[in-house]
């Protein structure tokens, strides 16, 4: 810095001329790592400082060094059974979210004639909020009131209503459902872009080649939407592992009643557990930090392993 | 083509944004807004000066207090002010379910704070376990437990045994019934006979297992396995929480045995708490009973039976009263005009003129005895809500009958996690009739466990 000033009096012109340019990358950059300072790293530095304490948010905080963890990992089962609930449910929804997706894309695709108006529809839920979507869920399976039931009641299929909402399987597969139903079109749209940027001239020589539908499908267009699987199956199961709106909506609806977990903790997922450790059940905030540490990691591990499963090799193509 | 394609993409996309927009708008709510009294205040920091007891126009200062019920703080911050004309008292709209998350980062991040903390039942133990209420015993309130009714002080008490709290209203309950199904099925609407014909749980349940015949299983007790245990739980009042050592055993084992016995004999129905479902049978008529407290004419009966005025009654519940709900009102041991909050505090919740005011308006009523002394004529005018109970006198009902009969329990941090295991295991209880109270019971204890991982259930 002194340097510089030095070099820019002695230098004049010349001086300040080669000290802007290196100056400013740094000065317009400088809003934005300020600004990744205060939000994104200093919270993220901070609660890793929690995890290692005893705090209930108000009182004085005691350190505990690597106990939180312990606990988490070795006492308490309901974190296992969280973390075995998130990825049920996501086996359950990404590979389904995935086949329907591009199924449905390569159909539209094809399409000429109310394009637009599919692609719309098919679009919709993901930007419904997910309250409104946790409703109609818990409207839709409800016991008593429920259409699904009132339905199956009606043709007589059943004589009394299933209790979806209630079952241990049942449960997952419902929230499952309003993932896939949620994120279908999101899928469908991103592969759909992929499939634009396809040239055409591929699909005419596969033609001349004498390559018809399904061929074409499984050899060409899958194939050059790679990549984009790829990111749709990385950033789904990052989100996955995040899985909360929806089991919390599902069952935190109703105003009033409070079931965590809902029936006998089958939908209770880890940042449910997070939320529920932290200001629902209890206020123990230093053991939150630990499972949203202990969280974290897990996405990392398991978004290289997708990664590395999906990703084509480098020789590959 | 790729020009054509971009028009499209983009009023698919410009559509898309404007649904959005729609939708969200349509997500939204009115919970977070604030509403300030009548003056709006320019800072919510000002001292109060003087202490009370002095001229009520000395005192000054700006007071913030978060309620859910605005409708209440609205009618009785003008009555307030004509006492108190310098003290102003900003209402912010908070959510119960979200109160106490709000307050917890409120006090952690030492943004904003309400001077006057409203603690409602399903939160209060973990409330009171945060220690940031100041003791109304102490210096400068020195108000005395002795003039609350008598069992309300270990609820408003923090583990240390000290009063922080006065009662907003009192939440002594009994069970609501439809006069006309008890007419028709149990042979009589009159609350005198209705105790006398089911003195006990046994009785209960035989004269539900009668109903549930005659009625070829249309009307049934209860409307669900939550209802019942509200008032089975609440009537074993024991403390069962010393530090960290849960007896949940020996608190709930009769409560579940009698809790099962029900939902064997069949007089239960299937639904949950505040369902949907729930919420309509009180309209259609498909059962006889729901546990009450003061509160609930107003919240919960003529909120969901709008069209049934005169078709209620009030009885008290077999073998003894209990509480449901409720809502303490504490200071903030931090706050800077202590003097007002427990000026407003004093005025709404303890005195003659506000008790009359919320008497009269909105039904509540007060926890403290010297307003019952003082104004012997609230147990014998017509109440709020007497004419939609069939003309029943609730007040003097309440307060002779069901009052008596009450044990406060203490409250602890532990006890959100007891009720949120068992509002998570109740639905399975309906759904599964395999499962036993015995099975049931060490469920509980194992759920409890689970989720106190720093404490011992036994």
């Amino acid at each position: 810095m002194q340097a510089n000033q030095q070099a820019r009096t002695s230098t004049g012109m010349l001086g300040r001329r080669r000290w802007g340019p290196l100056a400013w990358p740094y000065l317009f950059a400088l809003p934005f790592v300020l600004a990744y300072a205060a939000f994104q790293l200093y919270p993220v530095v901070y609660s890793f400082i929690l995890s290692l304490h005893d705090w209930n948010g108000i009182g004085a905080k005691t350190y505990i060094g690597f106990r939180n963890y312990e606990d988490l990992l070795t006492r308490d089962p309901l974190f296992f059974k969280s973390l075995s609930n998130t990825l049920i449910m996501m086996l359950m929804s990404i590979p389904a979210t995935l086949i329907v997706g591009v199924l449905l894309a390569y159909w539209t695709f094809q399409l000429n004639k109310g394009r637009k108006l599919f692609q719309t529809v098919n679009f919709l839920p993901y930007i419904t909020t997910p309250v409104a979507i946790g409703f109609i869920f818990s409207y839709l399976f409800d016991w008593q009131t429920g259409l699904i039931n009132l339905v199956l009641l009606k043709f007589g299929w059943l004589t009394e209503g299933i209790y979806w909402l209630q079952g241990e399987w049942t449960s997952r597969m419902i929230i499952a459902l309003m993932v896939v139903w949620r994120n279908l079109g999101y899928f469908m749209v991103i592969y759909i872009a992929g499939m634009t940027a396809i040239p055409q001239d591929v699909y005419e020589a596969a033609k001349i080649d004498g390559s018809t539908g399904f061929h074409t499908f499984t050899r060409i267009t899958m194939p050059l939407l790679r990549n984009i699987t790829v990111f749709l199956v990385v950033t789904s199961v990052i989100n996955g592992l995040q899985l909360f709106d929806e089991p919390k909506l599902l069952y935190g609806g109703w105003s009033g009643s409070a079931q965590v977990g809902g029936p006998d903790n089958t939908a209770l997922t880890v940042i449910w557990k997070f939320v529920d450790d932290s200001f629902i059940s209890n206020t123990r905030f230093g053991y939150s930090s630990a499972i949203a540490y202990s969280l974290f990691v897990l996405i990392v591990l398991f978004s290289i392993i997708s990664y590395k499963i999906t990703a084509p090799k480098e020789d590959g193509r | 083509m790729a020009l054509t394609t971009m028009k499209k993409w983009a009023s698919a996309a410009s559509a898309t944004v404007m649904l959005a927009g729609l939708l969200s708008a349509c997500g939204s709510n009115d919970n977070g807004k604030s509403a300030a009294s009548e003056s709006p205040a320019p800072s919510g920091g000002a001292s109060a000066s003087a202490a009370a007891g002095s001229n009520p126009a000395d005192l000054k200062g700006t007071v913030k207090i978060w309620d859910w019920d605005e409708t209440f703080q609205k009618g009785m911050i003008p009555e307030f002010n004509k006492k108190y004309p310098n003290i102003k008292v900003e209402v912010t709209v908070v959510n119960p379910n979200d109160y106490l998350q709000k307050l917890q980062s409120g006090i952690a991040s030492g943004s904003d704070v309400p001077d006057i903390i409203l603690g409602e039942m399903a939160y209060r133990g973990k409330l009171f376990d945060l220690d940031v209420l100041d003791n109304l015993e102490a210096a400068p309130y020195d108000f005395d437990r002795g003039e609350l009714l008598d069992y309300l002080p270990p609820l408003l008490s923090n583990p240390k045994g000290e009063l922080v709290g006065v009662d907003q209203a009192i939440a002594p309950a009994g069970l609501a019934f439809r006069r006309d199904l008890a007419k028709e099925y149990l042979g009589t609407d009159d609350p005198a006979e209705l105790e006398k014909l089911l003195s006990d749980w046994d009785s209960f349940i035989e004269k539900g297992k009668e109903v549930k015949d005659k009625s070829g299983g249309k009307v049934l007790m209860f409307p669900g396995l939550g209802d019942a245990f509200l008032v089975l739980r609440g009537q074993n009042a024991d403390s069962y929480i010393n530090g960290t050592e849960i007896n949940l055993t020996g608190k709930m084992q009769k409560p579940v045995e009698t809790l099962f016995k029900m939902r064997d004999a069949g007089i239960l129905g299937k639904n949950e708490l505040w369902t949907p479902a729930w919420a309509s049978s009180m309209a259609k008529g498909e059962f006889l009973f729901y546990p009450m407290a003061p509160w609930g004419p107003k919240w919960h009966i003529s909120a969901n039976d709008t069209e049934g005025s005169g078709r209620w009654g009030l009885v008290k519940a077999p073998e003894g009263s209990f509480t449901r709900g409720g809502t303490s009102v504490s200071i903030y041991k931090d706050s800077k005009v202590k003097e007002a909050a427990w000026a407003y505090i004093q005025f709404a919740y303890l005195s003659d003129d506000g008790g009359l005011f919320n008497f009269k308006t909105f039904g509540n009523m007060p926890g403290v005895k010297s307003f019952y002394e003082n104004n012997p004529q609230v147990l014998t005018e017509k109440g709020a809500y007497d004419d939609f109970f069939g003309g029943q006198n609730l007040a003097k009902y309440f307060m002779d009958t069901i009052v008596p009969g009450v044990k406060g329990e203490p409250q602890t941090k532990y006890d959100s996690i007891v009720d949120g295991v068992f509002n998570s295991l109740y639905p399975l209880w309906t759904k599964d009739t395999s499962i036993d109270s015995g099975a049931a019971l060490k469920k509980f204890v194992t759920e409890v466990q689970n989720k106190a991982n720093d404490a011992t259930v036994k």
